[in-house]
């Protein structure tokens, strides 16, 4: 039945290519849309892990209130205030940092780890200022556990370890004070202290937001800066399958009062986008192949009525029910199956051809220099699957009607 | 062995309308039987019940020996596949397939297409049709296309031809053509052919003639000549 199910098809080239094409197009929509949502979400994903590390240990001290104080001044006493006091600690840090570390050395999971303190301060240089997050770190922990050394772009992120006041300065903060490697600069405290800083580099995240607001200097040299010796304001982590981190994070939450989040956790708004978007996608390609799906359903319905006479001889030859549904069937598969590959392969070529595409300008909140195509399998798969799907389906319900038609009642409506 | 009808009975819808009103007779192997009859005396409605194509409302048919009835359907579709010809007033040829092909359709069910094909092709040599072997039907004359289909009907060599009008839309000549190659079946293969036509002529070169009427036998002769 393959044999004529393939010339049935081959004598209407016309109407096979159209259902084809829709099948083709539908599917490499799918492939080409697919492959650059996700391509530019990768690229904004490692973005947001780069700069939020997978899993973040940071102090999240509620606002002290009149309960906070319960039965400090006059235990078991019921008491009235005049003004309920509510304030917000000064200096959010880690109760026990010591703990932490001791947890995260021996976590199998954990790939590296590094603390941190951050102040805000004012970055100066000459009459320009800036407000500033200044996050201080120890780089060589640092360098573990972020991506930083890659974002590097000019100088050593390895000096803020040499023992000196040195700071290494987001590229849009440095180009708005007009900064290069090697200049001197004041950090001010939020007292007005300032204190002279080296520049020992220039880095870039390619996440806009970042690269306008941070620089990193030593650990306790910010601590000094922040007038809080010794004190760890968060810990930023990197495991060895981010994948974990949701997992990881409600596990070590469970041990403390201090905020855990996983990095999808902390950018939880990308992910409700995220989750829109493929929604978008996937009702997409439905809808393409519905449209398809329709085209060869009517195609084929056609073809069975036309054919009435044909199915009545192959069935006195002996041709039984199950043979009259595979020669239609057969039809919708094959368009499913052919134009689902075709799909594929279109939509391949298309992928290539947009990853050549140089993005001129600087794009919205990421930096790139072409458009971004991520190749996924599970794409691949799932884009196939329906175009051969909706072949079965508009194939079946053909092919069913024309099985179950009674030869005599052809030959007798006809002869 | 051949076909054995005993009160076979086929009424149609409701309330029944009764086509065939308790028809009784028997085929033996190798004869030649026209079925003759006006319009609506149930001709047809009587061969596709011999063909075992359409079940009958009630009586038995028995063909070599065997109820029809009480076989299993796949029995049936083999049984027809290699036993079993039709011929039609139409000739239901595949048109997206080239002639030769049509006529190796029989074989294409089980497989046996290559293996046929030079039978497939002598069959076209005697029935003069072998310079259209490589047309589509579309490109071929009537006469030619019914003879094409009579090749197809014959491949297997069944045991049974049936044919509905197999002369029905042809010019006298083609007509001809086609009444000499059934009598040439008939005689050299000893095939059984049992057919139905409006054309005394060509009737009364058949065996044996059985006349219907209004769903009954009215008269059954065998030809003294032949
Ligand atoms: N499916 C059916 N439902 C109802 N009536 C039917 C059906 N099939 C056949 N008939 C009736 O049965 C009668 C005999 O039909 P049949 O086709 O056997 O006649 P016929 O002798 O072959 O006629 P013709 O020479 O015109 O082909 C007709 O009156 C027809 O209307
Ligand atoms: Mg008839």
């Amino acid at each position: 039945m393959f044999f004529l199910a393939v010339r049935q098809l081959l004598s209407r080239p016309r109407q096979t290519l159209l259902a084809l094409m829709g099948i083709t197009l539908g599917t490499a929509a799918f492939l080409t849309i697919s492959g650059i949502m996700l391509g530019f979400r990768q690229l904004l994903i490692n973005q947001l892990i780069n700069s939020t590390a997978h899993v973040s240990i940071s102090a999240d001290k509620p606002p002290v209130t009149e309960h906070s104080l319960d039965g400090v001044f006059f235990p078991g006493a019921l008491v009235h205030w005049t003004v309920p006091p509510f304030a917000k600690d000064e200096s959010p840090h880690l109760e026990y940092p010591q703990g932490w570390f001791d947890l995260l050395d021996k976590a199998p999971e954990v790939k590296a780890y590094s603390p941190q303190f951050t102040a805000q301060v004012l970055l100066a240089r000459t009459k320009l200022s800036r407000p500033c997050q200044l996050v201080g770190v120890r780089a060589a922990k640092q360098a573990l556990a972020t991506d930083i050394l890659d974002d590097m772009v000019a100088g050593n992120f390895m000096d803020l370890d040499k023992g000196g006041f040195e700071v290494v300065v987001g590229s849009g903060l440095a180009e708005k004070l007009g900064i290069r490697q090697g200049d001197t600069v004041n950090v001010t405290d939020a007292k007005g202290q300032a204190y002279p800083a080296k520049v020992a580099g220039i880095c870039q995240t390619g996440v806009n937001d970042v690269d306008d607001s941070t620089a990193y200097g030593p650990l306790d040299f910010v601590q000094r800066v922040g007038q809080a010796p010794g004190e760890v304001s968060q810990i930023v982590v990197r495991l060895y399958n981010p994948d974990l981190a949701r997992q990881m994070a409600a596990q070590w939450s469970l041990l403390t009062k201090e905020k855990v989040q996983s990095w999808d956790e902390a950018n939880a708004s990308f992910t409700n986008v995220f989750k829109i978007q493929d929604l978008v996608r996937f009702i997409l390609i439905f809808v393409i192949l519905v449209v398809a799906s329709f085209g060869i359903y009517n195609i084929l319905n056609n073809m069975v009525n036309q054919k009435r006479g044909e199915i009545a001889i192959l069935r006195s030859m002996g041709y039984e029910e199950g043979d009259i549904t595979r020669l239609f069937l057969l039809q919708g598969v094959a368009l499913g199956a052919l134009g689902g590959l075709l799909g594929m392969v279109l939509g391949t070529a298309f992928c290539l051809y947009l990853q050549t595409i140089p993005i001129t300008g600087a794009a919205a909140i990421i930096k790139v220099s072409h458009v971004l195509v991520a190749w996924r399998l599970p794409n691949y798969i799932y884009g196939f699957s329906m175009a051969f799907l909706s072949g079965v389906l508009s194939g079946y319900f053909p092919a069913r009607a024309a099985s179950r038609m009674s030869p005599i009642d052809i030959l007798r409506s006809e002869g | 062995m051949g076909l054995k009808l005993n009160d076979i009975r086929k009424s149609f819808g409701t309330p029944p309308v009764n086509v065939l009103k308790g028809i009784s007779f028997e085929i033996k192997d190798g004869e030649f039987v026209a079925l003759t009859g006006r319009s609506g005396s149930g001709k047809s409605t009587l061969l596709y019940v011999l063909s075992s194509l359409d079940p009958p409302t009630s009586g038995s048919l028995k063909v070599d020996g065997r109820e029809m009835e009480s076989l299993a359907p796949s029995d049936l579709h083999q049984f027809r596949n290699l036993h079993m010809g039709f011929v039609f007033q139409f000739h239901y040829l595949l048109p997206e397939l080239t002639c030769l092909e049509n006529i190796l359709m029989p074989a294409r069910k089980t497989g046996r297409q290559v293996e046929l094909q030079k039978d497939a092709l002598k069959l076209m040599r005697d029935f003069e049709v072998e310079h259209v072997k490589d047309k589509v039907p579309g490109k071929i004359s009537g006469g030619e296309r019914q003879r094409v289909a009579i090749a197809r009907a014959l491949l297997l060599k069944p045991k049974y031809l049936f044919a509905d009008e197999p002369t029905g839309n042809l010019d006298s000549a083609s007509g001809e053509k086609v009444m000499k190659i059934f009598e040439q079946v008939n005689r050299k293969h000893k095939t059984t052919v049992i057919m139905v036509t409006h054309d005394m002529g060509y009737a009364n070169r058949a065996k044996r003639r059985i006349g219907l009427k209004d769903g009954a036998v009215e008269f059954d002769r065998k030809s003294k000549d032949r």
